[in-house]
């Protein structure tokens, strides 16, 4: 079911790519335009995604790998995206040193179910540490939030 | 420059202490990611890039490249004394390391296997040297047309060898390419899929694709998991020496596997581990003694070990000599020499020897550097893995978003890296490897920009592109790797039908 949705997936994705680049200027074989080699790409990808699915409805082996996941599993799994998602997001309104203290703190507490002061101390080692490294002696330009 | 003399300039260059200590510092943390679990050689050199920015693009090379052949001694040590593979080249090291160290000759297993490596690393250098000069004066009669067979069967035989399904394969290698069209064009600097997006017309950045479909993704499915405690099995110092009969056993083992290694690292495809899995079964198929494999065979681990060190020299070959890379890590090395603003390609070695030169002598310090940092040093290393995991795989995800940032201080980066995340994980979930994606990525506008010049060359006749010598050579070749499995199986079937006694196929 799984692998029927990534093909189903796959080729929307390359009709909607294959679409696009039909509104690039194609040129012709002398003078290929911008257009050309997407259009064939689009077109490779939809062919790709067209067999796929067919191979797929044809009962050939789907791929390994689909195991069901256990509650807590899928719940540490949404934290780490969420924690991914949310340092994007927060990173220009917040700065670096709050942003990648939220992000440890998040994690080490739903990873791995650290004690609240052993999370707060790393958290707070970590996103100085890092900061000092990064922002500091390598000079990465990190936003600076309100503080 | 003949390759002597070739030799001598580069450890000139190599031997300095800005070298020396970059040449240390890859292979150490190349070593670490060895070990680790969470992260592989590919991960950890994308995640570094940004930081070899400072320095200059000879350094910058011997610390990304000591990464990549350093993780291939690493990654034995975790698959010998824990049974977990540090990352996809050791996993065979597994099936007889620790049956040996539960066998209670961990430490003959670990000396053979840094010895292996470290002969296979050697040999695989000159292999490198040799060949790559020789390759590179070939490849300067290659013209658009020849660069364009070569990227098109490239990618073919990566799909072909990437495991799982040719078709899979090749949907990475469609999504691969696509992502390479966006951004300006290569000939007439037209803007593709920006979206009127001035970050997006430089394109998509390599790096934060790499970092997500191996660091982030790798990540998540350790976040399924939760906390592991790892069993490891204890090494003293005077349990480092193989006896005699270890050393006989082992000493052909290395040598066929540094030869097949090196020349598994030429072709296209996921080098370093199919060189171990090839070895393995050779070894297997060589011995009078088949049952032993599996049981704690020294053979077992000799033979891949040296194998995929082997492979990361042989891998070397067509990224510096041709300027193209098949695999995920040279794909990195080919994105630091431009980003250093050196044109690889044939003229390479000629035009900066002291990239060539000094890459190549830096190899064999790295090689004697961690002959010397595994052996004694191994419970240092191991001692990495008592490090909790939720601890490890926090600190991983951190370092990958302030690396995509600092990359040219782009948010777009940052959810690049969080979206290929994502993708790399379903993909885990799926079984799918990315490897073809990546190289596709990088060898799209190469692709495109020699299939034009092609085009605009024979005025739109497409048999210029297929009917040059060397073209049509790699075309074939590309289509006999594709269909050839795929008619040989028709064939036995058909066989084995029509054979007397049909119905009892053995496999």
């Amino acid at each position: 079911m799984r692998e029927r949705a990534w093909g189903l997936g796959l080729l929307v994705a390359s009709g909607t790519y294959l679409a696009a680049s039909l509104g690039l200027p194609l040129g012709d074989a002398a003078k290929p335009g911008p257009g050309f080699f997407p259009v064939g790409v689009g077109v490779f990808l939809c062919l790709a995604a067209v067999a796929l699915m067919v191979g797929r409805r044809r009962g050939a082996p789907g791929d390994a790998g689909v195991a069901s996941l256990s509650r807590a599993a899928r719940a540490r799994v949404f934290a780490t995206i969420v924690g991914l998602v949310a340092f994007c997001l927060l990173l220009p309104w917040l700065g670096y040193p709050v942003c990648a203290f939220l992000f440890i703190a998040l994690l080490l507490r739903r990873l791995g179910g650290a004690r609240w002061p052993g999370v707060v101390v790393t958290a707070v080692l970590g996103a100085l540490v890092s900061y000092y490294v990064f922002g500091v002696l390598l000079g990465v330009p990190f936003p600076a939030g309100p503080f | 420059m003949g390759p002597l003399e070739g030799l001598v300039y580069g450890f000139g260059v190599a031997l300095t202490p800005a070298n020396l200590f970059a040449c240390f510092v890859g292979v150490l943390i190349g070593t670490i990611v060895g070990v680790l679990p969470g992260i592989g050689p590919v991960g950890a050199m994308a995640l570094l890039l940004p930081s070899t920015f400072a320095l200059s693009p000879t350094t910058a090379l011997i610390m990304l490249a000591g990464i990549y052949y350093g993780a291939m001694y690493g990654g034995s040590t975790t698959s010998i004394l824990v049974n977990v593979p540090g990352e996809a080249a050791s996993v065979v090291t597994t099936l007889d390391g620790y049956q040996m160290a539960r066998k209670g000759r961990a430490g003959a297993a670990l000396a053979v296997s840094a010895v292996g490596s470290f002969v296979a690393g050697s040999l695989g250098v000159v292999g490198l040297m040799l060949f790559a000069a020789w390759l590179a004066d070939a490849a300067l009669q290659f013209g658009p047309p020849e660069y364009f067979a070569l990227s098109v069967t490239g990618l073919a035989i990566l799909s072909r060898l990437s495991g799982g399904s040719v078709l899979v394969a090749f949907a990475m290698v469609g999504l691969g390419l696509a992502i390479g069209t966006v951004g300006m064009e290569p000939i007439s600097g037209y803007r593709r899929f920006t979206f009127g997006s001035t970050q997006l017309s430089q394109g998509l950045e390599l790096v934060p694709i790499i970092m997500g479909l191996y660091g982030v993704a790798e990540v998540l499915v350790l976040a399924e998991e939760g906390l592991r405690r790892s069993e490891i099995v204890k090494v003293r110092m005077r349990e480092l020496f193989p006896t005699r009969e270890e050393w006989r056993r082992s000493s052909w083992p290395i040598a066929r596997g540094s030869v097949l290694g090196f020349l598994t690292g030429l072709v296209p495809g996921p080098a370093t581990v199919l060189a171990t899995f090839i070895s393995y079964t050779v070894e297997r198929r060589l011995s009078k003694t088949p049952e032993r494999f599996g049981t704690g065979a020294i053979e077992g681990v000799a033979g891949p070990e040296a194998a995929n060190n082997g492979a990361t020299a042989g891998a070397m070959v067509p990224l510096l000599s041709l300027g193209i890379p098949f695999s995920p890590a040279t794909a990195i090395l080919l994105g630091a020499l431009v980003i250093h603003g050196i044109q690889p390609g044939p003229l390479l070695i000629t035009n900066q020897p002291a990239v060539f030169w000094g890459v190549v002598a830096s190899m064999y310090i790295g090689n004697v550097l961690l002959l010397i940092l595994n052996l004694p040093l191994v419970g240092a290393f191991v001692s990495i893995l008592r490090l909790p995991q939720p601890v490890l795989s926090t600190f991983v995800l951190l370092l990958c978003l302030v690396g995509a940032f600092s990359l040219s201080n782009s948010f777009l980066d940052l959810w690049v890296l969080v979206a290929m995340g994502l993708v790399g994980y379903l993909f885990r979930k799926l079984a799918i490897d990315p490897a073809p994606l990546i190289v596709a990525v990088v060898l799209g506008p190469v692709m495109e920009k020699t299939l034009r010049q092609t085009l605009f060359m024979a005025h739109g006749d497409w048999r210029l592109l297929a009917f040059r010598p060397l073209s049509l050579a790699l075309f074939t070749i590309g289509a006999l790797v594709l269909v050839g499995p795929s008619i040989a199986a028709a064939l036995r079937r058909r066989a084995a039908v029509s054979a007397p006694g049909a119905g009892t196929i053995n496999p």
